[in-house]
């Protein structure tokens, strides 16, 4: 079958959903399908700057790489008008100033599919916050073809699904892909046909994830003692991501347990470098800023647990990351980790807001080393059965059938009148 | 309508194909490479042809019991099994839809099921929202529970003082403000200083005493699971002991 996936961006640019369409396009071409994706050429969606080339071939996909509207301070302050007036009254009007805002807007995009969407059987939408979505679903409904839409819904901020015209969108979709049983209830909540939505959840792609690596290796290669308890902040260093909360977790340790170390890795934003000068001469503290894939890995494998307490997490891939490497997780109970991680089971989850209970959840891990190594060996058996990017593509390609079967019945009991 | 039959049928199978056929449906056979054009595509596992079949609907009948290839039945639009126990476990287990599972014995309702399903028509079967569900394997050790609850009352502490007490009535409006505010205060004095101040103190009263109830019960909690373990540990050496 030939399938169109058509995301904002498309690796090497960063981030959650990029990763899981392109896992995603790549298992589906090794199950023998044909898929092209449509993107943009930007790898910064606070920029939409085009930088990438305009074509790329990558384990047998092909990505159609078009320029977007540069997104400026202007293009922010109009989306943050119409967020917050929208917001205030729920009216239409404001719509426009989101849809351009939030970008990306490539004419030259929407101009490819609607001259070339024909020659495929079913369009997938990838990311339904950005404004690509909208006029991706209006060009494939014009054209007659099936549409799926994976929309990585943050559940909390209404903002990523739940504008009028995002909603229109979810609720004309042939079929919607939630990655969390949350998320589908509250699509199901919102009106979407129960037939309608299904849940994949994200996958790891295991060969990725090969190393030779033990933990005292990992260890020494990242300078980490040997004898610690290190906990670890894997992501961007934005504030939804919690890592400040992780640092004030680990501050009110520190002095009960003095083999507690924190490892903070990713990218660094204006307000964490600001808190790492504050707090550069206390003991145990571990500051990496974007890493390599390996180092990456040795950090998962250098950690005893891993600590996200996010607030804004459609999936948290990174929870399946450090369970593949055998590792206990501690996040915050919102509606989407909730329904991830097993309290008490494969991780451990505190109340979001409540900096105690995230204290008293670390130091439980520290006090029960035992407890936390079977916690990430379940974690690690529940990522092999279930979230590989092969489970997620046999699921996939399984959503694809059913929308194209039930596209086929629609438009015979059309024609039969 | 066009009914193709993939693969073996048992007994449960062949009731629904008789009652088709006393239709006058018309019904093929297909196999593991080759599928003829059909309405309805009804087999008891499915194969790989029928996982990328894109017209009619694909009926998987799972009622004889759920074999060890069942993590293909994602592909199926619709499964029938028999029993709760076997829905319980293609969807906990096999990552299937819950909307798409049925549970019939009864070969009238399955064809009731699949002619609703071709027009489209049929209500998905129940789905538990996911908060609702209970969670067979989650462990709550108690050193956990009451180290956590811990946390919570110390919240709950810090939260007990409901007052607002650095609260003042002011008025944003230039030169006559001050008026407005005095103005205001005097309104709603009548009911502040009688009623609601006393009855906010009461509140807070209540809360503070009811926070500290329970930092009580959970020391007892804590006290009571540590003589427990104490118990345990001798009921055990004692055993060990005789044996």
């Amino acid at each position: 079958m030939r399938f169109l996936h058509v995301s904002h961006q498309y690796p090497p640019a960063i981030g959650g959903a990029e990763k899981y369409i392109a896992d995603l396009s790549e298992a589906l071409v090794a199950r023998g399908h044909h898929v092209d994706v449509f993107t943009t050429r930007a790898k910064d969606y606070h920029t939409w700057r085009s930088e990438l080339p305009p074509v790329d071939q990558q384990n047998g996909v092909s990505v159609y790489r078009f320029t977007s509207f540069r997104r400026g301070t202007m293009t922010w302050r109009i989306l943050h008008f119409g967020l917050r007036n929208y917001w205030r009254t729920r009216s239409s009007r404001y719509e426009p100033f989101i849809f351009w805002g939030g970008g990306p807007n490539s004419v030259g995009m929407a101009w490819a599919m609607w001259r070339q969407a024909k020659q495929y059987d079913l369009v997938h939408l990838n990311c339904l916050v950005y404004t690509h979505v909208a006029y991706g679903y209006w060009i494939a409904k014009k054209l007659g073809l099936p549409v799926v839409i994976t929309p990585h819904a943050h559940i909390e901020q209404e903002q990523t699904y739940n504008i009028g015209f995002q909603r229109m969108a979810l609720l004309g979709a042939d079929h919607v892909i939630a990655v969390t049983t949350a998320e589908r209830d509250r699509f199901l909540e919102i009106g979407v046909n129960p037939w309608q939505v299904s849940v994949t959840g994200n996958g790891l792609n295991l060969s990725e994830y090969q190393h030779d690596m033990d933990t005292a290796s990992a260890r020494q290669k990242l300078g980490l003692p040997q004898d610690a308890f290190i906990m670890l902040f894997l992501g961007r260093k934005v504030h939804y991501k919690g890592w400040h909360l992780a640092l004030e977790a680990f501050v009110s340790l520190r002095r009960q347990y003095p083999q507690l170390h924190f490892l903070a890795v990713g990218p660094e934003t204006d307000e964490s470098a600001q808190l790492w000068t504050k707090y550069r001469h206390m003991p145990g503290i571990h500051v990496m800023g974007k890493v390599s894939e390996s180092e990456k890995l040795a950090a998962l494998q250098a950690c005893d647990c891993l600590v996200l307490p996010s607030v804004g997490e459609a999936f948290g891939i990174v929870f399946l990351e450090a369970w593949l490497m055998g590792k206990p997780v501690i996040g915050l109970r919102t509606k989407a980790v909730a329904s991830l991680v097993q309290h008490g089971y494969d991780g451990l989850l505190a109340e979001p807001g409540n900096l105690a209970d995230l204290a008293t959840t670390l130091a439980y891990l520290v006090t029960h080393p035992k407890l936390a190594c079977q916690m990430g060996e379940r974690g690690r058996q529940k990522v092999l059965q279930h979230y590989t990017t092969e489970h997620i593509a046999a699921k996939t390609e399984a959503i694809y059938s059913q929308t194209l079967r039930r596209h086929w019945r629609k438009n015979y009991r059309e024609k039969a009148g | 309508m066009k009914i193709c039959v993939v693969g073996h049928q048992d007994a449960e199978q062949e009731k629904v194909l008789s009652l088709l056929r006393t239709r006058g449906s018309e019904i093929v056979v297909g196999d593991n490479k080759r599928l003829p054009l059909a309405d309805v595509y009804f087999c008891a596992a499915i194969t790989k042809p029928l996982k990328t079949v894109s017209r009619g609907i694909v009926v998987l009948d799972l009622r004889d019991g759920i074999p060890t290839s069942a993590s293909d039945a994602i592909y199926a639009d619709i499964c029938l099994v028999h029993n709760e126990a076997n829905r319980l476990l293609l969807i906990e287990e096999y990552k299937c839809e819950p909307g798409r599972v049925f549970v019939t014995a009864n070969e009238h309702k399955a064809l009731e099921i699949i002619d609703s399903g071709i027009q489209d028509t049929l209500s998905p079967a129940p789905v538990v929202p996911s908060n609702n569900r209970v969670k067979i394997m989650d462990i709550q050790t108690p050193e956990l529970a009451i180290a956590q609850m811990r946390g919570q009352l110390k919240a709950i502490e810090q939260q007990a003082d409901v007052m607002l007490h650095n609260y003042q009535v002011h008025s944003g409006v230039p030169v006559i403000g001050v008026f407005i505010a005095w103005l205001r205060r005097n309104l709603t004095s009548h009911l502040r200083e009688p009623y609601i101040d006393p009855t906010l103190k009461r509140q807070v009263a209540f809360n503070t005493q009811m926070a500290q109830a329970l930092q009580e019960l959970l020391s007892m909690q804590a006290d009571l699971l540590e003589k427990i373990e104490q118990l345990e540990r001798v009921i055990s050496a004692e055993h060990y002991g005789r044996e």
